[in-house]
């Protein structure tokens, strides 16, 4: 499988499949593909039925992936302004991409997701759901924006903006947590929200939030 | 006339109008404009492009006439192209918003392919706007151009929201994927394929447009 970025800042990744390589990624965001390119469906309903129905209903999470087989190109995109990487995963090799950034990913990369909590507080975040990829193969993801790359020690501690996170690797946590921030003019206590990131491992911040409205 | 376009992420295009010569834009579009250039509404009353249907739809948009310069823009990211368009040649748009055209050019809504719908007796329309020369025209699209020049029996597919502009000569055709066995029984999409030669644009970014809808006048 070859890829190569395409584009300037809304990218799309072009990908030579050999006769029988398949990468898979979410419905709905191909460019253009070869008319020699195949494709089907890879069903997604870990935890039965309502478990499904609740990341797709309400996470918004796709119950199934579309699988592209070559021989033949195919060109993904995913419809922002941006960075795309490219990134080799070792055999066993986690990382965690947040929803909705995830390109594509070689067949042989396992493929699962979670759900990252919010505080639980009314109005306020409600968390949000990541992919979670594990080699060996090759995945490529989109940043919006510019992506900005750390590599945490173990007793590194920082807040992000959840929109800001792109992707970790399974080593590096993250909590939501509520940060008072005094009183508003009516004596009203008031606070803001944001994620709380240990390392040690690699993370990937974003530094434009896909959840904002349209740019 | 001369087009041209500034900017890089979020361009405008620059119209330099001569006397007794206008160019048509979206209402609303016009970031500044010299106090020289006299601004009208135009209506246009065009076919329905489907087959069948009957009446007419309107589509109002500025007209700017010169002498003059005045710049205009979608306020989105994306490129800007410029093309000059000969007697009866035309340009399909289907995923990219006019920015502005000649007066002299031609504006109307044809489908230019059918399909059949699943689970359906009707068929599904391919609609894309039509703009015929002699005149200049100034398309955008959202996010990044991929310009294909198809050799004769030459093909590739891509998804409706993908296509931003066909030149005449290529062919094409809608062809609708999903269902069982490979996909669940409610789960369609369609690919246009397009067959060389000619040549076709095709954008990164996933259009909010629908055959260049709004930006492109403003429907009744």
């Amino acid at each position: 499988m070859k890829l190569e970025v395409q584009g300037g800042y809304v990218p799309n990744i072009l990908c030579q499949l050999s006769p029988g390589e398949e990468v898979f990624c979410e419905a709905g965001i191909l460019v253009y593909c070869d008319p020699t390119i195949r494709f089907h469906m890879r069903p997604f309903t870990r935890g039965g039925a309502g478990a499904t129905l609740k990341r797709t209903v309400i996470g918004g999470i796709p119950y199934r992936l579309q699988v592209f087989s070559g021989p033949g190109y195919a060109a993904f995109s995913r419809c922002g302004p941006g960075e795309v990487r490219i990134l080799e995963l070792a055999p066993g090799e986690t990382v965690e991409v947040a929803e909705h950034s995830l390109l594509l990913a070689s067949a042989s990369v396992k493929y699962d997701v979670f759900y990252v909590k919010g505080t639980g507080r009314v109005g306020r975040m409600v968390g949000f759901w990541m992919d979670r990829l594990t080699g060996p193969g090759t995945i490529a993801i989109h940043g919006h924006g510019n992506i900005q790359s750390f590599e945490l020690p173990p007793t590194e501690v920082f807040d992000v903006d959840h929109g800001a996170v792109l992707l970790k690797h399974d080593s590096v946590r993250l909590e939501a947590f509520n940060q008072p921030i005094g009183q508003d003019l009516l004596g009203r206590a008031m606070s803001y929200e944001a994620l709380r990131v240990r390392g040690p491992g690699k993370l990937l911040l974003q530094t434009l939030d896909p959840t904002h409205s349209e740019r | 006339m001369k087009f041209d376009h500034l900017g890089d992420v979020a361009p405008v295009l620059l119209l330099d109008i001569a006397e007794d010569e206008g160019a048509i834009v979206p209402i609303g579009s016009v970031r500044y404009r010299d106090p020289s250039i006299n601004v009208d509404r135009l209506k246009l009353v065009l076919p329905r492009p489907m087959p069948g249907e009957i009446g007419n739809i309107s589509e109002y948009f500025e007209v700017l006439e010169g002498p003059g310069t005045a710049t205009v823009s979608t306020g989105r990211i994306g490129e800007v192209r410029v093309m000059e368009l000969a007697p009866r040649q035309s340009l399909y748009l289907h995923s990219g918003a006019v920015l502005g055209r000649d007066a002299r050019t031609d504006f109307r809504r044809v489908s230019v392919a059918s399909y059949p719908l699943p689970h359906s007796v009707d068929l599904g329309y391919f609609v894309v706007a039509q703009i015929t020369g002699p005149g200049l025209v100034a398309f955008q699209t959202q996010g990044n151009v991929l310009s294909f020049d198809i050799a004769p029996g030459e093909r590739i597919r891509a998804p409706p929201h993908s296509v931003v502009a066909i030149l005449p000569g290529i062919r094409m055709k809608v062809q609708v994927y999903g269902g069982p066995p490979d996909f669940p029984p409610l789960h369609y999409f369609s690919l246009v394929e397009f067959t060389g030669p000619g040549k076709v644009l095709l954008h990164s970014g996933r259009s909010l447009l629908k055959s260049g809808d709004v930006l492109a006048g403003s429907a009744e």
